[in-house]
């Protein structure tokens, strides 16, 4: 009986092993890693993507980013030889020579070409990925930004253009209130377009 | 005859842990995965839920593998998401996998934790190194493990080119939190 009970002992001790230590931190691993747990299960479904249109996308939009912070800076620009034009021309104090006009119009033709092209890029970058539906996310506010920097161009090319016109007729009719138009709208540009590149923060 | 019936005792008892120590496998039922990427001017955090994990314990051995498809993480902004998977190489690297074994182990008791340290390989970006992960696991009940753990991995230590904002580059080391509920595979 009692050998009985010593044999079986001896044998469960030797049926457990004692317990193998734990792998140290950043150690190789204690076995090899050539498994397959999943015992070739197919992961979930993804969908194909185009490997041309991904690299043209990244190439697309790393061009419009560089350009939209371009742009914003000649936005800037643009408002700042604006406002000097109008204090110029329009300001009490103003000399009224004219010397910021050719300045504010290169600037703004160049800006209009920079947001345009900034544009231009956005809209034709290709998408080949499957977007998520719903939601109001950082690119919908971008969006919405640039939307409204969109009509504030805009408003700026055409009012700007109707006072130039009739500052060069000499036809003062509501000249000063358009231009404060163009101001605002300028004022209103710079804002929106500074939304847009700050959304990409949050 | 009392002979036989004691050798025929022990060797029944004998085989008794050896039985213990069969095969035991788990599978993940439902996983949540995160990543976090910081970048000087803002952080980052991606979810997923369709990650999968199955840990196979063989007596006091555990083996674990988890994959996720790289294409399921969100962060809340579409345009960035495609961004990530740009810098992944999604179409050609659609998986993240982590492979890992702990030895000395052994299952909590139900009610109850432990923590393991296991040692394994991270593949991502089709590029595997080697990475430890602590890992936490919670026994619910006798048939529901949760595990959960957190690591940080090196973007450019897997070959990916880091994303950048407004010209900058986001931090190297990438957070990566989860969180798995595993139960018995039948």
């Amino acid at each position: 009986m009692i050998a009985a009970s010593l044999l079986l002992a001896s044998l469960l001790q030797a049926a457990t092993p004692p317990p193998e230590p734990e792998s140290p931190p950043g150690e190789a691993p204690a076995g090899p890693l050539d498994f397959d747990l999943f015992a070739g299960a197919p992961p979930p479904e993804t969908a194909p993507v185009d490997d041309a249109a991904v690299s043209r996308r990244r190439t697309m939009l790393k061009l419009h980013q560089g350009l939209g912070i371009g742009t914003l800076g000649l936005t800037g620009t643009t408002v700042v030889l604006g406002a000097l034009n109008v204090s110029d021309l329009y300001g009490d104090g103003g000399s009224h020579t004219g010397r910021y006009l050719l300045a504010h119009r290169l600037a703004a033709y160049t800006t209009l070409a920079a947001f345009a092209s900034t544009a231009a890029l956005s809209l034709l970058a290709p998408e080949p990925y499957q977007k998520r539906a719903g939601g109001v996310d950082t690119a919908t506010l971008h969006k919405i930004a640039v939307g409204i920097a969109s009509a504030g161009m805009a408003a700026q090319l055409g009012l700007g253009f109707v006072a130039a016109r009739r500052a060069e007729a000499g036809n003062p009719r509501q000249l000063r209130r358009i231009v404060e138009l163009h101001e605002i709208a300028g004022y209103t540009t710079l804002t929106a377009l500074g939304l847009a590149g700050a959304v990409w923060i949050f | 005859m009392t002979s036989l019936i004691y050798r025929t005792l022990a060797l029944a008892l004998a085989a008794l842990p050896i039985a213990a120590m069969g095969a035991d496998s788990w599978r993940s039922t439902s996983a949540s995965l995160s990543y976090r990427a910081v970048h000087k001017l803002h952080a980052v955090e991606g979810k997923s839920s369709q990650a999968e994990a199955v840990a196979v314990i063989e007596g006091h051995r555990a083996q674990v593998m988890a994959r996720v498809p790289v294409t399921s993480f969100d962060s809340g902004n579409a345009n960035r998401d495609a961004h990530v998977l740009e810098a992944l190489e999604a179409s050609k690297h659609p998986l993240a996998v982590y492979k890992g074994v702990v030895g000395g182990f052994a299952l909590p008791q139900p009610g109850s934790r432990s923590t393991h340290r296991l040692a394994g390989e991270l593949e991502l970006h089709g590029v595997k190194r080697p990475l430890g992960v602590e890992l936490t696991l919670e026994r619910e009940g006798p048939s529901v493990l949760i595990a959960s753990f957190r690591f940080e991995a090196s973007l450019e230590a897997h070959g990916v080119e880091r994303p950048s904002l407004m010209f900058i580059q986001v931090n190297d080391g990438l957070a990566v939190e989860g969180r798995f509920r595993l139960e018995p595979k039948p």
